[in-house]
């Protein structure tokens, strides 16, 4: 057995040199006594070492009688697991391999959801930092309205303090260049509740933030940095936005993010303004505020819950009108929670499918080593036989797997650095790019732990079945050596055709429900259409103005050769923008009948806007450029509303109002499909068209419908924006396929993803099964040759050999089931609907699976019954 | 069963510390010893001997240092320290107490009780 070898000149050398030669003296001085006694030389030392005993003993209980003797002794078996990794580099490599994939897998979901979830927010005590929702009746939250933020703010519910953000999109010039830069107006104690300073400058203060204060801005570092060359004088220069000058206070710490679970807050945040001067709509029902609030380390949400409770019902009672009379309440949801709710799912299916992945590996090794051992057993038995204690067996078998799952960590750690660069390309806009930068301890510590744990948890079985090996053999008992392994065999068969079916079957419904979420109708088509976000300047303020530059742009777009239709809309599909309101039927003067209310989602569209998005007009007409602001109210409505408005018949000709200029009706002149504005998940939400010149709104989107390739349409549509108003920027260019490729990007990830690792299980549980059964036939070749010149023919071995191997696959496949089942309950109810789809999608998952574990059994019982007697009974 | 001249458990550190108490010895050196002075009655196995000296060495009770054999082949002598010798008045005394008190259990007749 090859031993640990320590330098020559080291004590630990000496003192291996010094008790050997100890030994070979008590040995040569016994021989010398014992043919003094009249034994021959051969006799007598074949006598002398007989008397003493086990040498490789002694020298191990002398050696345990030293001090780091245990650091020695692992290092001892460590060496010893290297050289046998070294002389069966295949079995090593296979090992490895698949433990690679496991870790790997494990590593990096574990990587992602730390990221997300247990790396500590950018703020002070963020465990004290929650958010403030007003909830619909209907159970929805949504943001808070102006005044019950003053409110609020003025007199903080049972918190500390509580203060509010809203996102703008605004154009900063530069040497008379127009940029379009996205940032969030915040109250002026916003930073502060974070926990925050500026890294240059100042915070905002009181004086900063009121409605007639001079107009300030932070600027965030990489601003700072990419438009204004990090130029350390930048506090109190002045700069222009949206034509106005700024006076520029602070600069913000590279570290300032908004996690991305606030995502209807703007990607990357450049600026913040103060809140107060550029808020212009202070209506009770327009909820344009994400409200944070922070409460006393000793207080409790509960409390600030109860606070708002009463809050919400004081406020109900007092503006009947704004609330409808309805039940509406407030609700605190501390940070935390909320960022957890957002990507939950996508993230625990990767870390569940990656466990999985790493138990079918685990189990895999598992059976390699049993294997291994078997086909050691003769040299193991005859080592114990010489003194091998079984602990230092143990002991060997131990870092044997620990080098083999150690060398598998660092493989998984470099196949994760090398491919995480394509990772974070491939996930670009599905996942948010800083969840793939995890601190380093955590990156180093938790995979060592994990590995740490699996060479334990793989050795075990192994370890076990060595005890057997140490028991003496008798004769009549070489049945239950093939029992005992096949009994082991069959267990490890079980829990592999489990955890692959669970992979498979999980990895199917997620890609059923991914088609079926395909074939959704949006109500709009992702087709050759492209988009770019206008943020009109000061110079729109007017509202003619503004719809006159449209009308333009439009105008110039639709009749650039190449486009089919062009048209403008406030809250473009799959943008995220939304705007709730009211609207009452004409002539009910009765405002808070709650049965005459509707809910709706209100957009502002130009002509050409539908034809251009390609949502079909049902009935009616599509608006023109003259429903100018002093023509005639109209409004088309999509069927969804059309039902609720009139569930009996045709809406066309009726009258409106809206809740906020209640005193003009609009007419009814269209009827159009229902659109998911938010993507294949959300419900069509009934909603109301105005034409834009009479809803006209500074933040729009332009669309063109078009057969030329992206790029240079791109370019046309900044041409015709630039050909009217040189100065006037368009900003978030993207086609309508690359937003709902976006939209749709978590699950595209979360699937494919999903769908890798389903298939290395898969093959990884069909080579354990085939290599665990294929183990247990071979080590059956002599019962097989004894039936077969019994009489048995192959078809009648082969039935046998499947006879036992069905009720295992059957018990695996219906265990992985149940997994799936759990699976799919984790998960919740988005991304695993029961329909139809995902029922097929398991029954055939589970099929595909027994089909195979069939083949993986059929083709060792297929070996097995084509033996032939002679050979079977002859080898072993 | 055990063999007759097998050593009592716990007795053969305080063997091997008499053994050398009396000369330097090497490690086969104290195996003869102990057969001499028990009168051949006490069989050391031999496998257990070189542990138990490493083991005294460790513990400070008795020293070893190479020196020359009977035979001029180098050779690890064992001999007592301080501690040692301490540690072995400290057992024979218990030993003789517990053995005198064996013995007189032992012979205890009838009458005596």
């Amino acid at each position: 057995v090859p031993r640990f070898l320590p330098l020559r000149s080291s004590p630990k050398a000496r003192f291996e040199s010094e008790l050997a030669e100890e030994l070979q003296f008590h040995i040569e001085n016994r021989t010398l006594h014992l043919i003094k006694d009249g034994l021959t030389a051969k006799e007598a030392e074949r006598q002398a070492r007989m008397e003493f005993g086990s040498l490789d003993t002694a020298k191990d209980e002398c050696r345990s009688t030293q001090p780091f003797e245990s650091v020695f002794l692992a290092l001892r078996n460590l060496t010893w697991a290297f050289r046998r990794a070294a002389r069966a580099p295949g079995f090593a490599a296979t090992i490895v391999a698949t433990l690679a994939i496991g870790i790997a897998a494990v590593n990096l979901s574990g990587m992602l959801l730390h990221g997300a979830y247990l790396r500590p927010l950018p703020f002070v005590a963020p465990q004290d930092i929650g958010l403030i929702w007003a909830v619909e009746p209907s159970g929805g939250t949504t943001w808070l309205s102006v005044p019950e933020f003053d409110e609020l703010h003025g007199n903080p519910p049972g918190v500390v303090s509580v203060e509010a953000i809203a996102d703008e999109h605004v154009q900063l010039l530069i040497d008379g260049r127009g940029r379009e830069i996205q940032g969030i107006a915040v109250s002026h104690g916003f930073l502060s509740l974070l926990g925050l300073t500026p890294l240059l400058g100042r915070d905002f203060t009181a004086d900063d933030d009121a409605a007639t204060s001079p107009p300030t801005v932070i600027l965030s570092q990489s601003l700072w940095q990419s438009q204004f060359g990090a130029d350390p004088g930048i506090v109190g220069r002045t700069i222009a936005i949206n034509e106005r000058p700024h006076t520029v206070i602070g600069v913000l710490p590279a570290s300032f993010m908004l996690p991305p679970a606030t995502s209807v807050m703007p990607d990357e945040i450049e600026f913040l303004r103060p809140l107060a001067p550029n808020l212009t709509i202070h209506d009770r029902t327009a909820r344009m505020l994400q409200v944070f609030a922070r409460r006393h380390p000793s207080a409790s949400f509960a409390e600030a819950e109860t606070r708002l409770k009463a809050y919400g019902q004081r406020v109900v009672r007092d503006f009947p009108s704004a609330y409808h009379n309805e039940a509406w309440r407030f609700q605190i949801t501390p940070f935390r929670t909320f960022v957890l709710n957002s990507s939950k799912s996508v993230l625990l299916l990767l870390f569940l499918l990656s466990a999985v992945i790493l138990s079918t590996a685990c189990v895999n090794t598992t059976s390699l080593l049993l294997v291994r051992g078997e086909s050691c057993r003769n040299a193991t038995s005859i080592r114990a036989a010489l003194g091998a204690t079984r602990l230092r067996l143990a002991g060997e078998l131990l870092a044997e797997v620990m080098i083999h799952v150690l060398l598998a960590s660092i493989v998984s750690i470099l196949a994760i650095y090398l491919v995480l660069p394509a990772l974070r390309a491939l996930t670009a806009g599905s996942l948010p790019d800083f969840l793939w930068q995890a601190p380093t301890p955590i990156r180093v510590i938790i995979p060592l732990l994990l590995t740490f744990a699996i060479a334990v948890l793989i050795a075990i079985p192994p370890i076990a079945r060595l005890a057997t090996f140490l028991q003496f053999q008798e004769p009549g008992r070489g049945a239950s050596r093939s029992r005992i392994t096949a009994v082991w065999g069959r267990r490890l068969v079980a829990v592999q055709i489990a955890l692959a079916t669970t992979a498979t079957v999980s990895a199917l419904c997620l890609f059923s429900r991914f088609q079926e979420l395909q074939r959704v109708d949006l109500g709009f088509s992702t087709q050759l259409t492209i988009t770019a976000r206008l943020s009109l300047t000061a110079r729109y303020a007017d509202d003619d103005t503004a719809a006159r530059f449209v009308e333009a742009t439009i105008q110039r777009l639709t009749a650039t050769s190449g486009v089919q239709a062009a048209g403008a809309i406030t809250q473009l599909p799959l943008s995220g923008a939304t705007w709730g309101s009211t609207i009452l039927p004409a002539g009910d003067t009765d405002h808070l009948s709650t049965q005459r209310r509707f809910d709706v989602d209100l957009r502002g569209i130009t002509p050409g806007y539908l034809q251009a998005a390609g949502t079909q007009l049902i009935a009616g007409r599509d608006f023109a450029f003259n429903d100018s602001k002093q023509a005639p109210g109209v409004a088309i409505v999509d069927e969804t509303f059309a039902r609720q408005l009139a569930p009996e018949g045709n809406v066309l000709g009726k009258r409106i109002r809206w809740i906020r200029a209640p005193g003009r009706e609009l007419e009814i002149v269209g009827i159009v499909r229902a659109v998911r504005h938010r993507g294949p998940n959300d419900r069509t939400a009934p909603t109301v068209y105005r034409p834009y010149a009479q809803y006209p709104r500074r933040s729009l989107y332009l669309l063109a419908h078009t057969s030329r390739p992206r790029d240079a349409t791109v370019t046309f549509l900044r041409d015709a924006v630039a050909s009217v108003d040189p100065t006037q920027s368009v900003a978030d260019e993207q086609s309508m396929q690359q937003r709902w490729s976006r939209s749709t990007g978590r699950q595209r990830l979360s699937l494919t993803v999903a769908s890798t690792l389903a298939l290395a299980g898969l093959l990884l549980s069909a080579a354990g099964v085939y290599s665990v059964l294929a183990f247990d036939i071979a080590q059956r070749k002599r019962e097989f040759g004894i039936r077969t010149a019994m009489g048995a023919d192959s078809s009648s071995l082969l039935t046998l050999v499947l006879r036992e191997t069905t009720p295992t696959i059957l018990l695996g496949v219906a265990c992985g089931l149940l997994g799936a089942a759990a699976v799919a309950g984790g998960l919740g109810q988005t991304e695993f609907w029961p329909t139809t789809g995902v029922v097929w999608a398991a029954a055939f998952g589970a099929s595909g699976m027994l089909l195979v574990a069939f083949v993986a059994s059929w083709l060792p019982a297929r070996r097995a019954s084509t033996l032939q007697p002679r050979a079977a009974l002859s080898g072993d | 069963m055990k063999p007759a001249n097998a050593l009592l458990p716990g007795t053969l550190d305080m063997l091997i510390l008499k053994a050398v108490s009396l000369a330097p010895l090497h490690g086969y050196g104290i195996l003869l010893r102990i057969q001499q002075i028990s009168g051949g009655v006490l069989d050391v196995p031999q496998g257990s001997l070189y542990p138990a000296l490493y083991r005294l060495v460790e513990q400070g009770h008795i020293s070893a240092e190479w020196g020359q054999s009977d035979n001029n082949r180098r050779a690890r002598f064992y001999s007592l320290t301080a501690t040692g010798r301490k540690r072995l008045r400290t057992e024979t005394a218990e030993w003789n107490q517990m053995a005198s008190a064996i013995a007189n259990a032992l012979n205890t007749t009838p009458e005596e009780v």
